[in-house]
């Protein structure tokens, strides 16, 4: 005859298994902020980037290519070489947006070209989606993680070893849910100590990823 | 009536008369009505936005250790107050609902499409990568509405790049304001507004700069010297008073007709002029300073008081004679100060007579001292030609004027410094040069700005300036807006965003079929019912408004239109490309506010001469004693030369200010002059015709030596001059004469 369970044994074990489940997730989140946190750029380090996007106003992605660093002041460079030059930086709330190309002049009928480019900027309190983009770009770039982790959950999954190291996805999903009207989810993949790629979700047809080329070096183990 | 009560007579309608005309004044600071008439059209444009035209110069505002945001929340209160016309740098403008209506509904207007697939490509690659970014609704609305971006463009066309204005170390705003140039009560109030504004936001102790905020604390400085060296002067002039007449009810007496005359001048011009303005007043009060001796000769006339009475209307008439020149001297202002003057004048005069008249002046001890050989005076020529002649001889040699009126500011050297730096920062520096553009109309003077802009683009790639600034990008002509509609049609003809160089272009970016629907719609929609942008449609848009004005002014000889130019390095070849653009001219504003300066020193130089001139036959006329009139003149002409080069060795030179001392140091020279050289009927009339005279000297000079010490180079340079030519003037006509033995 089978035994009956002892329910206070049971209870135990539930019990224990339900406090185990609570704290799991949260040392997860803990490896995650530590892991993006030491995905820190080093200042100047010049990255090749592949950047496609979709929006409302697209029937494919459209893809962008350049390079991207961290000044030595704190400030994210994108520029961007192909399909055409233009440069982005992103100074605290602000996008400052260079275009060394053509423009219009008062006589109208001719475009003049500057040396000097046309330049505009953009504050991006107003444009929530967007700054929150860019301000988790600088973020991640610049190892300052407080403003996600304030904002953000984060889910760490280990996925295998690589050549780069242990490869790794970190899944950020917005606490509010107004953010998450503005934001869905935000994917960053890589490998040891090193960011590969980066997706932000706004919905189905509404998404941006970077994808960074590192040239291929030595494994960093994360311990 | 005795001396007292006919005193308080007089002041109380004085009073009366003064407070009657403050009630009806209306007082104007547009320079203008003093220049004289516009000889170029360098002159012409100063003039003509002298007074019409607001916030000539920007309040600058600077906000050390400043975050962009609090700098945000400081310019979004100030563009709240109602003196301030625009706050720089503006809000950028991403958003369809943040553009101003007329600019968002017309933006079809205000840029040519690109013509071809290689130009349509171009636009729209700049749109894909703005759509990478712009990922919020609003934005991409913007993008698919207005692919050309031009109703966005055309606003940053019209202001200073963002990035001028500084960073965290100091951070810069831009107050532009709605007050004319020469309301500094305006000014003063937009500037304590500015300050309120400041300090709420934690700025308690703000920089401010910009030659309105200088204006405003330059008339608060002069307020309060003028108040300070009045006091004194006041107190000096009691003492000086009482210690010749020993008598308090003179010395009361002695200040009445001066201003008795000066309300007279107040109501006259209050009653002959809706507006009077501020410089004619000012200096209006500067030429009464001769009617102070009137009373003191007369009431220092005790023992043969009819006596004086030739003399005095001598020199009544001779002044008014002289200052009756300002009234045909060409200008509005100039008429003024002449109306204010003569009336002052013939009053106080006509009141020392009532004043004095009868036993009004029995009261008064007699003047005592050593008494004077009485007898026919013999006049020493050689004192004032040698004296003249030495005087002269340096203001020819270095040249009188001082043409660089910025050498007179009491502004300290390190905020013009900072100003100019500030300047040079936001490239406001660079606005001396302005090419204008008139026109019989709008729409030719707009046609006639895009034709110089053409050529001004030219300059702008040979590198002969670094930026040009008009009206353009906002108000196309009417020609070009139909251009520009036949464009449109073009683009729709060819399939608009379905078809032709458009769809091939959007299709090969990824851009959706129906991504620019937005944009087609408008442009159909636009083909069916144009509607043109006009200067009304920016006139009455309250954020337009004062931008527009800036660039177009409807003057009473037709329309002009103005395009500023910045960071010129060759301004010959700037004007040779503009040369046969009938109807523009490149202005060099500096230059001609300089040569302004100088036609209305010329002009005031020749009213001072005409005036001695006129001076000098009056009083031929009158005594017909050639002599006597020689004397008189050269004596005059002795003291404004002494005067004149003092000026020019303190001070560097004569300024338009000096000149008007030097009118009242010729109708005091005259005076004393004219007493010195009378004939005294006997010893007790010499001797108080030298009293008196001697009493007129000292309290002019008194008066005019302390104001000499004032911080404020204008009136530290109008105490200079008035009281070297008083000291001249006196000691000249004093020494240059003797009795005549034996009479």
């Amino acid at each position: 005859m089978a035994r009956q369970p002892d329910a206070g044994r049971v209870g135990r074990v539930v019990a224990a298994a339900l406090a185990l489940s609570a704290a799991l997730p949260a040392a997860a989140d803990e490896t995650a902020w530590k892991r993006l946190a030491d995905l820190r750029f080093p200042r100047e380090e010049r990255v090749a980037f592949a950047e496609r996007h979709l929006n409302r106003l697209l029937r494919a992605p459209a893809e962008q290519r350049g390079e991207l660093w961290l000044t030595s002041d704190g400030i994210a460079v994108m520029r961007v070489h192909a399909p055409r030059l233009e440069e982005r930086r992103i100074e605290g709330d602000r996008l400052v947006l260079r275009r060394p190309h053509r423009r219009q002049t008062d006589a109208g009928d001719r475009d003049v070209a500057l040396d000097n480019g046309t330049e505009r900027r953009r504050k991006l309190d107003r444009d929530r989606g967007a700054h929150l983009v860019l301000a988790i770009i600088l973020d991640v770039l610049s190892g300052d993680v407080s403003e996600l982790r304030r904002r953000f959950d984060s889910t760490l999954t280990s996925l295998h070893q690589s050549a780069e190291g242990h490869a790794w996805e970190i899944q950020l999903v917005p606490r509010d849910s107004r953010l998450r009207r503005e934001l869905v989810s935000v994917r960053l993949r890589g490998a040891g100590r090193r960011l590969a790629f980066l997706h932000l979700s706004r919905g189905a047809k509404n998404w941006r990823e970077i994808r960074l080329l590192f040239p291929a070096r030595g494994d960093e183990s994360v311990n | 009536m005795t001396l007292a009560r006919r005193t308080t007579v007089l002041l109380v309608l004085a009073a009366v008369v003064a407070g009657a005309a403050t009630l009806d004044l209306s007082i104007g600071y547009d320079l203008a009505s003093f220049l004289p008439e516009p000889a170029d059209p360098g002159q012409r444009l100063l003039v003509e936005r002298l007074g019409q035209v607001s916030g000539a110069d920007a309040v600058y505002v600077v906000l050390p250790e400043a975050s962009e945001a609090a700098t945000e929340a400081v310019a979004a209160d100030l563009r709240a107050l109602p003196l301030a016309r625009r706050v720089l740098p503006e809000p950028d403008v991403l958003e369809p609902n943040l553009i101003p209506l007329p600019i968002w509904r017309k933006r079809l207007l205000l840029q040519d499409l690109p013509a071809g697939e290689d130009a349509w490509r171009e636009v729209l690659e700049a749109r894909l990568a703005d759509s990478a970014l712009a990922d919020s609704d609003a934005a991409l609305e913007m993008i698919a509405a207005d692919p050309l971006l031009a109703s966005v463009s055309a606003l940053e066309r019209m202001a200073p790049a963002r990035d001028l204005f500084g960073n965290g170390d100091r951070r810069l705003l831009l107050i532009v304001p709605a007050a004319a140039m020469f309301d500094i009560g305006a000014h003063a109030e937009l500037l304590a507004d500015v300050r309120r504004t400041l300090g709420r936001h934690g700025f308690d102790d703000p920089r401010l700069y910009g030659s309105g905020v200088y204006s405003v604390d330059l008339q608060a400085r002069t307020q309060q010297e003028a108040k300070l060296f009045s006091l004194l002067a006041t107190v000096a002039l009691a003492l000086l008073l009482f210690w010749h007449f020993r008598a308090p009810a003179a010395v009361v007496a002695a200040g009445a007709p001066m201003l008795a005359g000066a309300a007279a001048g107040l109501g006259v011009s209050s009653l002959v002029y809706e507006q009077v303005h501020g410089i004619a007043l000012a200096f209006g009060f500067t030429l009464l300073g001769v009617a102070v001796d009137y009373p003191l000769h007369a009431l220092s006339h005790r023992s043969n008081p009819g006596a004086v009475w030739a003399t005095l209307r001598l020199g009544v008439g001779s002044t008014l004679i002289a200052y009756s020149v300002f009234l045909v001297g060409g200008a509005a202002g100039l008429q003024q100060l002449g109306v204010f003057a003569l009336s002052g004048l013939a009053v106080a005069a006509l009141a020392t007579a009532w004043l004095t008249a009868g036993t009004a002046r029995s009261a008064l001890p007699p003047t005592t001292g050593r008494a004077a050989p009485a007898g026919d005076t013999v006049l020493r020529l050689w004192p004032w030609v040698v004296v003249a002649t030495a005087a002269a001889l340096p203001l020819a040699a270095r040249g009188p004027f001082l043409d660089d009126l910025d050498a007179l500011t009491p502004i300290p050297r390190e905020t013009l410094a900072t100003d100019a730096e500030l300047r040079r920062q936001v490239g406001t520096n660079n606005m001396r040069h302005v090419a204008a553009t008139r026109a019989a109309d709008l729409e030719a003077a707009l046609r006639l700005t895009e034709a110089a802009a053409a050529r001004l683009d030219d300059a702008l790639l040979a590198g002969e300036l670094e930026a040009h600034r008009s009206i353009s990008p906002l108000l196309p002509s009417r020609s070009r807006q139909s251009e520009r509609m036949d464009g449109i049609r073009q683009f729709l003809a060819g399939g608009g965003i379905r078809a032709g160089a458009f769809a091939h272009a959007a299709a090969e970016l990824s851009f959706g079929g129906d991504a620019f629907l937005p944009f087609h719609d408008d442009a159909v929609a636009f083909e069916r019912s144009p509607e043109w942008l006009s200067v009304d449609d920016l006139l009455n848009h309250p954020e337009l408004a004062s931008l527009t004005g800036l660039y177009v002014l409807d003057t009473s000889a037709g329309w002009m239109s103005l395009t500023f130019l910045s960071g010129i390095t060759d301004h010959d070849a700037v004007a040779d490309r503009l040369n046969g653009l009938d109807g523009v001219q490149l202005v060099d504003l500096v230059e001609a506010s300089r040569t302004l300066v100088v036609d209305l020193r010329n002009r005031i130089s020749i009213l001072l001469t005409a005036a001695l001139s006129a001076a000098g036959v009056a009083l031929w006329l009158l005594t017909r004693d050639r002599r006597r009139s020689v004397w008189l003149l050269g004596n005059v002409a002795a003291a404004l030369a002494v005067s004149a080069c003092l000026g020019v060795w303190l001070r560097g030179g004569l300024s338009p200010f000096d000149l008007m001392a030097l009118a009242l140091v010729a109708g005091l020279s005259l005076d004393y002059g004219l007493f010195h050289s009378r004939t005294p009927a006997d010893p007790a009339d010499a001797l108080e015709t030298e009293a008196a005279v001697l009493i007129c000297a000292l309290s002019s000079f008194v008066v005019f030596a302390l104001l000499a010490f004032s911080r404020i180079p204008v009136l530290a340079g109008i105490g200079q001059t008035v009281a070297a030519g008083v000291a001249a003037a006196y000691f000249l006509t004093r020494f240059g004469r003797y009795p005549k033995p034996g009479t």
